[in-house]
């Protein structure tokens, strides 16, 4: 058993793993790259660079494999097992500052929220708005504000919805279940095609999103509203929930929640972006958005914050490559627009990332690690060669003496 | 003085301010101002040159000089006039130089000169490169016997299908949503040829109509209303309109009575705009407009001053315009004679104005902190309206202008040479007062010094030394060598200091400059690791690295031939980053690319017997390759690194699958891959001399390959047409790879 164990650390430990996985990594990141002529940004990194694994058209392991299997191989074999000693001083910190950078990048992947906020000037706002994440919200509407309830269903379950998949929400409280399908990232509701297709004359129509951040798509579901347990062919009502910027927004209502009538209470269902608050409120006092003279194309954009912190006021000057960081989080200057109506608008791409600083001291600790191994190698082998050369020299005189007294 | 010929074959997306229709509006009824200029319909007949007149006299040297170091404001900075002339012509022609009718060969300036002063000489000299005749065979062009497939045109060669070109031009370019439109990446190169060729020919057409507005005159004689105003000036030129504006007022206020007696034109200036739109057609749009107007009236748009001259002219031209049958009602009624001779004296000078937008070189008054954008013709007389007239130093650089107009009419060099020493004496005045001038001779030098071409040379000059040291080894020519690659390495790197000084900027921020600074790197690494291995390979390798890297810059640079110094996008705009994750992911580019090479040498030698049993010769090869691809490593690393550092701190992501990432992740990969061979004992010499020409054919595909995916925020290069050369550069190490494979290695 213990051989075994040994055998598979040994493995795991290997240059040849090393290497297998390097070039497979290299197969991955190709063949991701040229995808992106054909897909989205998007889809292409779902598919090929966090997932386990795909499919093309031979099965295949994904990034996500991947990194973990190099994360073990480096663990085990760049830092266990690697014999400790002066020559392999700049190879071990080398391998500590990848680690760092594999740790980073998953606990980034992990732990941070991303999302935007968009501010016209002289507003505020205090919470960011997620780019992809859209939860269905169902909301009890009662005359009395104590019967007031809502529920979420949190968007990875409402994402699930999709390929012929359904989600039945449920809950104890809940009178009744909705049925989730259809789900599609970025869609458009549309005047059915064929008579009889659709909900309505009106059918769901997914579109191909082209960013990654997605902060344009609207996505949208199918809801059906059904008694408990029961399934779809019992379904009371049925409608589309579209995504929308503007609060609750259905193709019915055009403006508010859609609504449904269960036993004499109303509901309202829709499809929200989700949003997490920002422990300080900030408000964008000026935006300038600066075009290279006589032409137009942007210079600069930079924005005029003032933070609000528990009654503290100070001014920010947010620009491109000069964020504003702050108890944890960080703004972006990411957007500028005018606005025809309402003036000019800043969007900032907001962060929240634990592990926002480990890159900078990976890449320092690699660096210097790398500078470190190759530094040492080659002055041991300049050292080599010119004992090399001076001891040829030492031949060739040795030769020539005998050769010139000769003549 | 006559109108000048080319006026005729202006394209219809150009704002088409063309004031006959208006001044027979308003002047039918008056009898008033006759301007010597020809309205479109005499142009259009115009358009066969006259008889040649015998060879023009040459610019004087005083002139030329002047005119290169004369300020412009182009592409967002101040940049000399010999260096928009340069890749302007470059993009024309792709040469450095035309000849001209009578077989001289002409600097870029002396061109730019001929054609903004004398139109008809240029209309002649053949600066149109057509790559294939079937761009012409598309309009229908009568080819004249002795073209070749790909040959050089005149305009006046031209001339007859230039409507042509443009109709289909603007039915290919079309807006994204037109039918017709063909997405720039999927044309033909016959379509990519139509467009590119109309393109030009209105480039050539603009640089005709940047010195109408210095060659306007108008007539007096028959125009007793405003002898007062001028005195006894039979005709007037645009610097003594500008210098009585005030008098003319009453002008501007009978146009804004126009407007008032026809309210629909409230809002012309949508229409205005929507004629600027590229491609559009103010006819094909007309309907569309009028709909918008009538909405637009209901928020009660505001009448623009300058605009509405040119908006009137415009409806004027679209006669199929409802409201243009209102605005002769107005026209016939409005304002006492005089006021009706103003405007009709004002809407002549738009038009010519109107016509000189494309080259800025009047600097504006003040501090450059208070107003960046220089004036060009159009924008000078956008400014009188807004400003009430012209501020005294813009009204004698107008003057200045007229005088080198009418000298060079004339063929009066001295005078001309005068002229243009007083604009010349002003503008740099002005501009060095702002601040904008201290630059420019440094670029006239560096234009003139050429230093990429001359470092081009020395390295091939080198390289056909190596090959004679190949038969003829002796010291002397082996000395010589390392003089050659040692001087063109300093006028190489000359150049890039030069660039980077002018432009304030590291070495490398865009595509162009990585093609220099690669390749001088590469001269130096191979120069260094002759140095250090002395065996004969990094002496070998650094001419032909150098020529071959200079010939693409030098082929990238007349592909895309635009400003070399361009001004960056927001993102880019930090010299920390530049100088430094740029500059570490290029040297790691540079480095793979010279390890690769060595790699080669080995491989080489191998197939073809070199050096066949100079076992020290291959273990010094298989060092320095290794070397080189460790020290490749480290900047790769580094670089790659760096860059989503630079990413997180300028969007918050580290890391985002961009090509241009993913291609630096794919060379650090290899790298890695083969470095871990080598230490895992599986891959020997012949192995990691395989790998790492693999590494280079990575570093090929992550510097240009990317690029023409089209995708992604780092697709910084125009490297359309490239494919066929990253192929067959990607098939050759293919070849490379399976001879290494399969050749018998040595023992």
């Amino acid at each position: 058993m213990r051989r075994v164990l040994e055998r598979i650390v040994l493995a795991f430990a290997s240059f040849h793993l090393a290497c297998t996985l390097f070039v497979m990594l290299l197969v991955v990141v190709l063949v991701g790259t040229l995808e992106q002529q054909h897909m989205s940004l998007y889809e292409v990194q779902r598919k090929y660079f966090s997932s386990l694994f795909f499919t093309t058209p031979v099965p295949f392991p994904g990034g996500a494999l991947l990194l973990g299997l190099l994360f073990l191989n480096l663990t085990i074999g760049g830092l266990l097992r690697i014999r400790w000693k002066t020559a392999t001083v700049g190879v071990i910190v080398v391998h500590v500052g990848i680690l760092m950078l594999l740790v980073g990048g998953f606990v980034e992947y992990r732990y941070s929220q991303k999302g935007f906020i968009k501010l016209f000037e002289a507003e505020s706002g205090d919470r960011f708005r997620s780019y992809d994440d859209w939860d269905v919200v169902i909301e009890r509407a009662d005359p009395d504000p104590k019967l007031e309830r809502q529920w979420f269903v949190p968007a990875e379950r409402v994402a699930r919805a999709t390929d012929g998949r359904t989600v039945r929400v449920t809950a104890p409280d809940l009178p009744f279940d909705v049925l989730l399908t259809g789900y599609a990232r970025n869609a458009d509701v549309r005047p059915a095609r064929s008579s009889g297709a659709g909900i309505d004359g009106m059918e769901l129509v997914s579109i191909a999103s082209t960013t990654l951040d997605g902060e344009a798509n609207i996505p949208a579901v199918v809801a059906s509203v059904v008694a408990k347990g029961s399934g779809a062919g019992s379904a009371r009502t049925r409608g589309y929930l579209l995504g929308s910027d503007r609060g609750y927004l259905t193709h019915r209502s055009g403006a508010y929640a859609w609504s449904a009538e269960f036993e004499g209470v109303s509901f309202h269902l829709a499809l929200v972006r989700r949003s997490w608050p920002v422990p300080f409120e900030t408000r964008l006092d000026r935006t300038i958005g600066e075009k290279h003279p006589g032409t137009g194309m942007f210079r600069r954009f930079s924005s005029f914050v003032t933070v609000n912190d528990g009654g503290v006021s100070r001014d920010v000057h947010i620009t491109m490559n000069e964020p504003l960081r702050w108890k944890g989080m960080i703004f972006y200057q990411s957007g500028y627009e005018i606005d025809p109506e309402r003036g000019p608008t800043s969007t900032f791409a907001v962060v929240y990332n634990p592990s926002d600083r480990v890159p900078i001291i990976a890449c320092s600790v690699i660096g210097i690690g790398m500078m470190i191994h190759f530094g040492l190698r080659l002055l041991r082998y300049l050292d080599a060669e010119s004992k090399l050369r001076l001891r040829r020299a030492l031949e060739a005189s040795e030769a020539a003496v005998p050769a010139g007294s000769t003549s | 003085m006559s109108r000048p010929l080319l006026l005729a074959e202006r394209r219809t997306r150009a704002p088409l301010v063309v004031l006959g229709a208006l001044l027979l509006t308003i002047a039918a009824a008056a009898g008033v101002v006759r301007t010597t200029i020809a309205d479109e319909s005499t142009a259009a007949h115009a358009s066969t040159p006259p008889p040649p007149t015998g060879p023009r006299v040459r610019w004087p040297v005083a002139v030329v000089e002047l005119a290169r170091s004369l300020p412009i404001q182009e592409a967002g900075r101040v940049m000399p006039l010999a260096q928009w002339a340069r890749y302007t012509l470059l993009r024309l022609n792709h040469r450095g130089s035309v000849v001209d009718s009578s077989g001289r060969t002409l600097e870029p300036v002396e061109w730019a000169l001929d054609v903004m002063f004398r139109p008809e000489e240029a209309a002649k000299y053949e600066v149109f490169l057509v790559d294939t005749s079937e761009v012409l065979d598309a309009v229908g062009y009568r080819h004249a016997d002795g073209k070749k497939k790909r040959d050089r045109y005149s305009y006046h060669d031209l001339a007859p299908v230039h409507r042509a070109l443009s109709q289909k031009a603007d039915t290919y370019e079309g807006t994204p949503d037109a039918r017709t439109r063909v997405d720039p990446k999927k044309r033909s190169p016959v379509e990519g040829g139509i467009v590119a060729l109309a393109g030009n020919i209105q480039t050539f057409l603009d640089l005709v109509h940047l010195s109408y507005a210095s060659k306007f005159e108008a007539s007096l004689e028959h125009v007793p209303t405003l002898h007062e105003l001028f005195g006894s000036a039979k005709s007037v030129r645009a610097s003594d309109v500008f210098a009585h504006f005030d008098g003319l007022r009453d002008g501007v206020a009978a146009l804004t009575s126009i407007f008032e007696a026809a309210p629909s034109l409230r809002a012309t200036d949508l229409f205005w705009s929507l004629g600027q739109m590229r491609g559009a057609d103010p006819l094909v749009q007309a309907s569309d407009v009028h709909a918008r107007l009538e909405a637009l009236r209901e928020r009660g748009g505001a009448i623009p001053d300058v605009r509405a001259f040119r908006t009137l002219a415009l409806l004027a031209r679209a006669k199929a315009f409802p409201p243009f049958e209102e605005l002769r009602a107005a026209g016939r009624e409005s304002g006492p004679a005089r006021a009706r001779d103003a405007l009709a004296l004002l809407s002549a000078m738009s038009e010519p104005f109107d016509d000189g937008r494309l080259l800025s070189m009047v600097p504006p008054e003040g501090a450059r902190t208070s107003d960046e954008t220089w004036l060009s013709p159009r924008t000078m007389f956008d400014r009188a309206f807004t400003r009430g007239g012209l501020e005294p130093g813009h009204l004698a650089m107008l003057r200045d202008l007229e005088a080198l107009s009418t000298a060079a009419e004339a063929d009066d060099m001295s005078a001309a040479t005068r002229a243009l020493q007083d604009f010349h004496g002003r503008s740099m005045a002005r501009a060095t007062a702002r601040g904008e001038y201290e630059k420019i001779g440094l670029e006239v030098f560096l234009l003139r010094l050429e230093p990429f071409f001359w470092a081009r040379l020395l390295y091939l000059a080198a390289f056909v030394l190596v090959a004679v040291t190949w038969l003829w080894r002796q010291r002397f020519v082996v000395w010589a060598t390392w003089a050659f690659v040692s001087a063109g390495l300093a006028i190489h790197v000359l150049g890039i200091v030069l660039r980077c000084v002018l432009h304030s900027r590291p070495p490398v921020t865009t595509l162009y400059e990585t093609t220099l600074f690669i390749s001088a790197f590469a001269v130096l690494g191979f120069a260094v690791l002759e140095r250090i291995h002395r065996r004969g390979f990094g002496l070998a390798l650094a001419p032909f690295f150098g020529t071959l890297g200079l010939f693409v810059s030098n082929r990238y640079e007349t592909i895309s031939a635009d400003d070399p110094m361009p001004q960056l996008v927001a993102v880019l705009d930090t010299n920390f980053w530049l100088a430094t994750h740029v500059t570490c992911v290029t040297i790691g580019y540079s480095a793979t690319l010279i390890a690769s090479g060595i790699a080669h040498v080995q491989v080489f030698a191998q197939l073809f017997g070199w050096k066949k049993g100079d076992a020290d010769f291959h273990r010094h090869v298989t060092k320095a390759t290794y070397g080189t691809l460790a020290f490749a490593l480290v900047f790769s690393t580094v670089g790659t690194i760096l860059g989503g550092i630079w990413a997180n701190e300028s969007w918050g992501r580290f890391w985002g699958w961009d090509p241009k990432e993913n291609g630096a992740l794919l060379i650090v990969l290899a790298q890695l891959a083969v470095l871990h061979g080598r230490m895992g004992g599986f891959l020997k010499s012949q192995g990691v001399a395989l790998g790492t020409i693999g590494c280079g054919a990575i570093v090929v595909f992550s510097w240009w390959g990317v690029n023409l995916l089209g995708v992604g925020l780092h697709s910084y290069g125009f490297t359309a047409g490239l494919w066929t050369g990253l192929l067959a550069f990607w098939g050759i190490e293919a070849l490379v790879l399976a001879a290494g494979i399969f050749v018998k290695r040595p023992a």
